[in-house]
């Protein structure tokens, strides 16, 4: 195979990695980046590139091309000259040489300065990274200086804002950070009316395959956008610079961005503008941030109104770049910690008017100090934090009563406190029961105590059972019942000392601690139950996924789960063939309210929305993408009762873990489809492949006997009608052999099969396709010169091709019509055109003829038309070729072929066979 | 007067095809199957095998490569209704001398059979002078004329066309004509063959575009025919 020899050079993977780790002992510092930015193509990037290279090698630096485009540009070109290049890798690709940039080789030549054009460039298959920004990468980290040519286009982040701008995909992108991380970046501007100037002068090189996007390109308003884009971008990356300059006056230079993290606390009392304040020192310090909130047993009992407010708090803090979670536990310090260790974050940032609310975690202990006690690694950095705002404006009317597992009905808590009376009316019987039972048969011994302990009993008891509130309200209770007994007991028992008195206050300290304790137990367990209760659904839905063998029973499993756990009506939304959506759980009576175009939206840009979110908020319900792997499979639709829930993190976080589940089953379930698919595909050739192969037999041998058959009878026959007849069998034999070729090889080439492709000479191919076709008295004229380039095609089938084109041209050309072939080589390509001088195509019908079965007109084509040139077609397009037919100015029909001759031809080769020296026979001395 | 062996399931192919081949003078013997034709082959010891590769109890080509000496004939002709050039290249190089694709004219068969009788039958040395068309080859000067006038050859022309004389008629393949030739086996370098044959059509054909001695087959190799009898 030619091709492998060429492609030798192509970089050893290997060692490429071998070098790096070489280089990774003593690393080299890393080269810098110099970006010529520009607002479209032609502004003057790669030659304001190439001046500034110049200058350079004029100053003496090593200043290497490594490549440079230069779009056949006269300036450009001579700007190259006296600049070494690194030579470019030669890649065969699709039957074409391309020349790209060589990295191995310009890591190997190491300059102190290297030129790469177009940075957004994506390399062909089979290099060594799919994108040349990847390449300049590398360069950046051996060391080596790099300059280099964008268009604003090509930025990620305005990649979109572009395409909307020029109604156009932008598809190669290079990611910002390169942009951002660059040393310089210089901006190569050029007005509008200048550039259209020098379009309109042809100074301008507009790629090919953007041919058809030019006129709405290089519009003024599309220019004048991207230029402002461009500019913006510009603006933008000195300002982040100064930033950084600032950062790093201000952290002694030490602070390198990337490391920097943070961890905003916020209070329940903290609102928007701590959260602002902390997003601007997280970007001033380059840094990553997260902002949490812990909620513990005091603070879930706020008013959900308040709670409500810190939820909002912490979305604010998702949108501007933080990653947001609400931590339970009855200590805020520990928990605060734990988070920040386990994401490795390094700076506490806490609000300082907020001390306050703090406060209300642990009462007794100034929580800033706490931190600093137990975490000595930390930085705290206190921020002025703001005055609450007022919030009426923008809390909703009606906000609904909270829900989830936190709550703690009020029903409950005074249910409690109706425990508590009783308790300590049932003590007081008790005790009363005790008292009247030993007074009754004088039994000595019933001491004070004996009866508190009764009390005592009951206040723990009910703080067990109800919490700190209703143990006090028993405690108070209870000692004013038991002084009403102290009273009883001095008149009817006997001596009770005041010491027994101090008992009572032990009684009410010990129902409040243990009140204390319980509830606190009370709620770890119910958080451990809620944790436990999401991770068993989680299993279920997973294991039932793990089951599915349809997407409706992934859709329907998912239903189930995000109604039962999430207490929601929802819906799931897959996408079906040819763009329609299909809704499950649609009519049911736990169906979510749905909009299909925020459904759409949401498959499109696998974003969030409706309900709770920015996007679309005004919706019923809220759309959650369904997706694994960058891609979108479905939506799920989900209105909960109660809108908080979307608001809590760790429930999104639990959506986001159905998704994906869904989502990555969804995937499977569709490969699985295109591998049996696959299967079937792979049966049906083998099928088709023995029918064809039966077809050939037994179509063939009958024939071959009829053939055989009739030449008999013409030779033994008298010259005679019979004979004639004889003659007519032979001719319809023949046409049905021709017909049996055709529709065989259309079934072969149709079923995919290889083409067997050879270098091949033109002249041969005609030679044997005019063997197989009687041309009566059509006389053949071809003019093929001597460069005609050899064709690599299968040359079977191209023969096919002539046979059926000659076979048009003689049956439906008047006897003695010349045919002329001519070959002209062009550019990478061969034209073959077969022309006569008949009556030509009926006019509008030079596309029909191609149409299998189609016969153009029953006076010009007969039946056997249609599929030869149909074949004929497919032939040619399978070689990469066209073939089309047209009508003569002078009269005449016209089939030109083209077929794309790969370079070099062979055929350069072998006139320099060094082997054998020529020596002429004998008597033939120089004739020539 | 040569002895054939018929090898074809189709009972109507197969009496056509004895008819002709009687007429012509040959002694044929006919089978309808692997087996047959097998047992034909060790009994009657044809000179010639007409083979049809689709046959009920197994297939040709599988025959075909279990054929040794001495029971091989030494000549084998394939007939298949299989057009693909994939399972032509297969039987020439299971060693069949030619191959015809059904459906085939009687004179096209009869023109094969004469090629490969004529190799049976070739003196030990080749004549000392052959001629075709306008051209004659005097071997022993080395002299190729056209018309009488001196023909100007170089030496790989010059041996390509004794090649081409030594043996008129017979399919040679490219890979054959590039082994015998050049002393080269590198398809690769199947370029050579087609440059050389189109040198020697130029100057020796009449027409070099629609070639009557050198002839191509395609996908295959060519084909000399000499013009003399058919």
């Amino acid at each position: 195979m030619p091709e492998n020899n060429r492609r030798e050079d192509r970089p050893d993977p290997d060692a490429l990695l071998e070098e790096a780790a070489a280089e990774e002992g003593g690393p080299p510092s890393r080269g810098r980046l110099r970006i010529f930015f520009g607002a479209s193509p032609g502004v003057g990037k790669t030659y304001a590139m190439l001046s500034e290279a110049q200058q350079l090698r004029r100053k003496g630096v090593d200043v290497v091309v490594g490549i440079v485009e230069t779009h056949g540009r006269e300036e450009t070109m001579r700007l190259l000259q006296g600049l070494p290049r690194i030579p470019p890798l030669v890649v065969e690709y699709r039957g074409r040489t391309y020349q790209e940039f060589h990295l191995a080789a310009a890591r190997e030549r190491h300059p102190a300065v290297l030129l790469v054009d177009e940075l957004a460039h994506t390399n062909l298959p089979g290099g060594v990274h799919e994108k040349r920004w990847q390449d300049v990468e590398d360069l950046l980290n051996a060391g080596i200086d790099v300059y280099t040519t964008l268009n604003v286009q090509h930025l990620e982040s305005m990649s979109d804002i572009v395409a909307g701008v020029i109604k156009a995909p932008v598809r190669e992108t290079v990611p910002d950070t390169l942009f951002q991380q660059a040393a310089e970046v210089i901006l190569v501007d050029l007005p509008p009316d200048d550039l259209l100037q020098r379009l309109r002068e042809g100074k301008v090189y507009v790629p090919e395959q953007a041919q058809r996007a030019r006129q709405f390109f290089f519009r003024k308003g599309n220019l004048l956008a991207l230029r402002q884009l461009a500019l913006r971008a510009t603006a933008e990356r000195v300002d982040s610079q100064m930033l950084t300059f600032r950062t790093m006056i201000r952290s002694g230079g030490a602070g390198k961005g990337a490391s920097e993290s943070l961890l905003l606390c916020l209070g329940p009392r903290d609102r928007a503008p701590l959260v602002r304040a902390a997003s601007r020192l997280a970007e001033a310090l380059h840094a990553r941030w997260h902002a949490v909130y812990v909620e513990t047993p005091t603070l879930q009992r706020l008013p959900t109104e308040e709670r409500s407010t810190i939820l909002e708090t912490l979305g604010l803090a998702r949108e501007l770049g933080a990653r947001t979670g609400v931590l339970s536990g009855e200590d805020p310090v520990p928990e605060i910690l734990d988070y920040a260790r386990r994401h490795d974050l390094n700076r506490v940032v806490i609000g300082r008017g907020s001390h306050r609310s703090w406060q209300r975690w642990i009462p007794h202990r100034p929580f800033v100090r706490r931190i600093a006690r137990r975490a000595p690694e930390l930085d705290i950095v206190l921020l002025a934090s703001a005055r609450p705002e007022p919030a009426t404006a923008t809390r909703s009317p009606a906000r609904e009563e909270a829900s989830g597992w936190h709550r703690l009905s009020r029903r409950g808590v005074w249910k409690g406190y109706g425990v508590a009376l009783l308790a300590s009316l049932v003590a007081t019987v008790l005790a009363g029961g005790a008292v009247a039972f030993f007074a009754w048969f004088h039994i000595r011994g019933l001491t004070f105590s004996n009866i508190t302990m009764i009390y005592f009993f009951a206040v723990v008891a009910v703080a067990w059972r109800d919490g700190r509130g209703p143990a006090a309200l028993a405690a108070v209770v209870n000692v004013i019942a038991l002084d009403f007994f102290y009273g009883l007991f001095h008149r009817h028992v006997g001596e009770a000392g005041f010491q027994d008195v101090l008992t009572f206050a032990v009684l009410l300290a010990v129902g409040l601690l243990v009140g204390q304790l319980t509830a606190r137990a009370r709620y770890q367990t119910r958080v451990a139950g809620h944790r436990e209760r999401r991770i068993r659904e989680l299993y279920a839905l997973a294991r039932d996924l793990a089951a599915a063998v349809t997407e409706e029973q992934v859709a329907l499993h998912g239903l189930r789960v995000l109604r039962t756990t999430f207490d929601a009506r929802a819906v799931v939304i897959l996408p079906e063939t040819g763009g329609r959506l299909r809704v499950f759980g649609g009519e049911d009576e736990e169906a979510a309210p749905v909009e299909l175009e925020i459904a759409r939206w949401v498959l499109g840009r696998g974003e969030p929305a409706g309900l709770g979110t920015s996007t679309l908020a005004g919706a019923h319900s809220y759309y959650h993408p369904l997706r694994a792997k960058g891609e979108v499979r479905g939506v799920f639709v989900v209105q909960p009762r109660s809108q908080r829930r979307l608001r809590i993190p760790e429930e999104r976080r639990q959506l986001d873990t159905y998704a994906t589940l869904m989502a990555s089953t969804l995937e499977r379930l569709q490969l699985v489809a295109s591998s049996q698919e696959t299967l079937l595909e792979i049966q049906a050739e083998r099928l088709r492949g023995s029918i064809l192969a039966v077809l050939s037999h037994d179509l063939r041998t009958p024939l071959a006997a009829i053939v055989a058959g009739a030449e008999m009878l013409v030779a033994e026959l008298p010259e005679g009608a019979a004979r004639m007849h004889g003659r007519d069998v032979l001719d319809r034999a023949h046409a049905l052999n021709r017909v049996i070729d055709d529709l065989l090889e259309m079934e072969r080439l149709q079923g995919g099969a290889h083409l067997r492709r050879a270098w091949t000479s033109v002249d041969e191919i005609l030679e044997v396709a005019l063997r197989e076709v009687d041309l009566n008295d059509h006389p053949l004229r071809t003019e093929i010169p001597e460069d005609c380039p050899e064709l690599y095609v299968d040359p079977t089938l191209v023969r096919r091709v002539f046979v059926n084109l000659f076979q048009n041209v003689a049956d439906h050309t008047p006897s003695g019509t010349p045919i002329t072939v001519q070959a002209r080589k062009r550019e990478g390509e061969c034209e073959i055109a077969v022309w006569d001088t008949g009556p030509g195509f009926v006019p509008g019908q030079e596309e029909a003829i191609f149409e299998k079965g189609v016969t153009a007109s029953p006076d010009r084509r007969d039946g056997r038309f249609g599929i030869g040139l149909a074949l004929s077609r497919a032939i040619v397009e399978a070689h990469g070729g066209t073939l089309r037919a047209r009508n003569r100015l002078g009269g005449g029909a016209e089939f030109s072929l083209v077929f794309p001759t790969p370079a070099p031809a062979p055929a350069e080769v072998t006139l320099t066979e060094p082997s054998h020296p020529d020596t002429p026979t004998r008597d033939a001395h120089p004739a020539g | 007067m040569t002895r054939i062996l018929l090898v074809e399931d189709d009972p109507p192919l197969r009496a056509v095809l004895f008819r002709t081949l009687t007429r012509a003078g040959h002694t044929v013997e006919t089978a309808a199957r692997v087996a047959a034709a097998a047992e034909a082959c060790r009994t009657g010891a044809p000179e010639i095998l007409i083979l049809d590769l689709g046959l009920p109890d197994g297939d040709g080509l599988e025959f075909l490569a279990s054929l040794l000496p001495p029971v091989r004939p030494p000549s084998v002709l394939v007939l298949s209704a299989r057009s693909q050039e994939s399972v032509k290249v297969t039987a020439l190089d299971l060693g069949a001398d030619d191959y015809l694709t059904k459906p085939f004219g009687t004179a096209e068969l009869l023109a094969r059979l004469r090629a490969l009788e004529r190799r049976l039958h070739t003196p030990p040395r080749p004549a000392p002078a052959a001629s075709f068309g306008e051209i004659t080859v005097d071997r022993e000067r080395s002299l190729v004329t056209r018309q009488g006038q001196n023909v100007s050859l170089t030496a790989r022309e010059y041996a390509l066309l004794l090649f081409f004389l030594d043996h008129p008629g017979v399919l040679l393949t490219t890979r054959r004509i590039l082994h015998e030739v050049w002393g080269r086996d590198d398809p690769e370098l199947a370029v050579y063959v087609r440059v050389y044959t189109a040198r020697l059509r130029r100057k020796l054909e009449r027409d070099p575009r629609r070639p009557r001695h050198f002839v191509t087959e395609i996908g295959l190799g060519y084909r000399f025919v000499s013009g003399e009898g058919e």
